[in-house]
């Protein structure tokens, strides 16, 4: 096993067998941010081979100062971004209004009452608007203001885009909870999809 | 409460969403390397052959291909005699130390102003391998004695500079005086009437890239151009020719362009009477000092404008064609000249006999303003004859003359107003006869 600066060291000589050690290595955690950003799995797929070619070209740039994943994440999260600035115009505008009347309220989530693959699942649910607001404040942690700035919106566009991203997750996490109580079995896909 | 909310909501996507590992499928890695090695290959990098290797490899392997091609064209032996006869040093010898210009004898590089020096031995000598196309070489000449010069030693940087000295000097020298060099085209005519086509058909199969200069014509880069020079003046046709992209000569010659005569006639009259009547043509030419007219009927005349009978009636094709004195002709055709001219005879259907008595029924156009005497318009006619009849078909009036027509009186008595019947047959000049019936109304004022 070759350790973070060996790889990095290996892959700035564009060498194979380090590139092969930072992709088994590092895949799934990129993986698993990418899929937060995607409506699906092949659209996660993309934004990934994106992530790893500028990672292999770009290695030369990380400084090593701070942490090597923070900066894969960050690679990642840029990435995302401007996948979804590309995709825009080409994707499916989905009717806000619908999204809006499903306040409901749910007190608080069991951290265990979830699985990561149902969260998932909300995710890539939501429109890709809110989808990308409620990653970038909710789960990364970034500002309203950078948030703007990131996605080329108003600050209050990210704001609102936010509440009603969350709106329409907690109606979703209500109903899943509810589904999942009724059928304490197995629950397809489907039945999650389902409005 | 609702803030509290909203905090469970993030912290339960970022505790459980934060840093989850999600598996990949193997067909991922594959796509992901193949795509990969794709991006390096179009990436400089020193370590590894990419694009720009291939690119340089690609270059590189063309230049060789050029470089071998030139070689195949270096001169053969027998030139280099005749250049080391023909060279041009009057400007070299100005800058030597001893000026001397009859012969200068370099055992070694000397400290003058080696560029010319050294230009002369270069083309001098011919062990000195340097490779000179025969085009270039053979055009070199000067009025001034030729010097020999002889060299043993030439160092290659010297050899370098020499060349694009060289060529300087052979250009200088060609576009000064390009009198003295070779005919490298011939146009196929050096005088003509405007518009004048001139083919101009290269001498030497050597040069592989022409440019033409017409004058201010035009320019042109075709290898055996046509050129039509549509405006009359003096032409210099100047051809530079290259061959392997390289100058090797110009040439010139002058082409004259002569302008042409404007021609333009007009028959007078336009409906003239043929053959009764005499047609005078109308010349309206321009820049002509002879003019032929043909009449179209076999006979012609030089005159400027001439006037001419025509023994028959026919479609004559009349051509004035017009010389200036550069012996330029211009033309001017006229078929069927006399169409307009065609026959035809009307009668009017009242008149109003003078009362003064009869007038015999001679007529003109002008003494007939008051239509006193009854007769037809008419052209062409040859051959007439009128009767005119009273109601009861009594002949009253008969005329075999077109010109004659009736008065209205019959026997020195003013015939009474009404209607009479009138006959006129006969022939036209073409040969057509006519046959028509009417009749026309006496008044009386």
């Amino acid at each position: 096993m070759m350790s973070d600066a060996q790889i990095i060291e290996g892959c700035v000589r564009h060498d194979k067998r380090s590139q092969q050690e930072l992709y088994s290595k590092y895949s799934r955690f990129l993986m698993g941010i990418c899929l937060r950003y995607a409506a699906d799995r092949a659209e996660a797929e993309d934004i990934l081979q994106e992530v790893f070619l500028k990672i292999y070209f770009n290695i030369k740039d990380y400084s090593g100062t701070g942490s090597f994943t923070g900066w894969l994440r960050k690679v990642a999260v840029n990435t995302a971004i401007t996948h979804y600035h590309r995709n825009l115009r080409y994707r499916y505008h989905e009717d806000i209004d619908e999204y809006i009347a499903v306040e409901t309220g749910i007190a608080s989530f069991e951290e265990d009452y979830f699985t990561s693959d149902e969260l998932y699942n909300v995710l890539n649910g939501l429109p890709s608007g809110y989808r990308m607001v409620f990653n970038l404040y909710a789960v990364e942690g970034y500002k309203h203001k950078e948030i703007a700035e990131m996605l080329n919106i108003d600050v209050n566009t990210s704001k609102s885009q936010y509440s009603r991203a969350k709106a329409v997750m907690r109606g979703k996490l209500e109903k899943l909870r509810k589904l999942k109580e009724t059928y304490s079995g197995g629950i397809t896909d489907n039945d999650k999809q389902t409005d | 409460m609702n803030a509290e909310k909203d905090i469970q909501l993030e912290e339960l996507f970022r505790k459980k969403l934060g840093s989850t590992e999600v598996m990949l499928g193997p067909r991922f890695n594959s796509s992901l390397m193949k795509k990969l090695a794709r991006r390096e290959f179009m990436t400089f990098n020193p370590a590894k052959i990419n694009i720009f290797y291939a690119g340089g490899i690609v270059v590189a392997g063309i230049a060789a291909i050029l470089v071998l091609s030139l070689n195949t064209k270096e001169i053969p032996p027998v030139n280099r005699s005749y250049i080391s006869e023909n060279i041009v040093v009057n400007e070299v010898i100005d800058t030597t130390a001893n000026k001397n210009p009859a012969a200068v004898v370099l055992d070694e590089p000397t400290e003058q102003p080696a560029l010319t020096i050294t230009a002369v031995k270069t083309a001098v000598s011919a062990e000195n391998a340097v490779p000179v196309t025969n085009g270039r070489e053979t055009i070199i000449e000067s009025n001034e004695p030729p010097v020999e010069i002889t060299r043993k030693t030439l160092e290659p940087a010297v050899i370098k500079k020499d060349i694009i000295t060289r060529e300087r000097l052979i250009y200088n020298k060609l576009a000064a005086n390009n009198k003295n060099t070779t005919k490298l085209f011939v146009p196929s005519a050096l005088k003509g009437c405007s518009p004048f086509s001139v083919k101009f058909a290269i001498t030497s199969e050597k040069i592989d890239s022409c440019h033409w200069s017409f004058g201010s014509a035009g320019v042109s880069s075709e290898k055996a151009p046509e050129w039509i020079f549509t405006s009359p003046g003096d032409f210099e046709v100047r051809l530079e020719a290259f061959s392997a992209g390289r100058l090797t000569g110009v040439y010139s010659e002058n082409i004259t362009v002569y302008p042409r005569p404007v021609v333009r006639f007009e028959i007078s009259p336009e409906q003239a009477i043929i053959p009764d009547e005499e047609v005078r043509f109308i010349n309206y030419s321009s820049g002509a000092v002879r003019y032929l007219w043909d009449f179209g009927d076999g006979y012609s005349s030089q005159q400027f404008e001439p006037l001419y009978r025509y023994k028959k009636f026919g479609n004559y094709t009349v051509t004035l064609k017009a010389y200036n004195e550069y012996g330029c002709t211009d033309s001017v055709i006229k078929p069927d000249a006399f169409a307009s001219s065609k026959c035809y005879i009307e009668f009017p259907n009242a008149f109003i006999p003078n009362k003064n008595g009869p007038s015999g029924g001679l007529y003109s156009q002008k003494s007939d303003e008051l239509a006193q005497v009854f007769h037809p318009v008419s052209l062409g006619v040859t051959n007439y004859k009128l009767k005119i009849f009273s109601k009861q078909g009594i002949l009253i009036f008969e005329s075999s003359d077109v010109n004659i027509g009736w008065d209205g009186y019959l026997n020195g008595q003013l015939s009474a107003p009404g209607v009479y019947i009138w006959q006129a047959s006969g022939q036209y000049r073409t040969g057509e006869s006519f046959s028509k019936i009417g009749d026309v109304t006496l008044l009386n004022n």
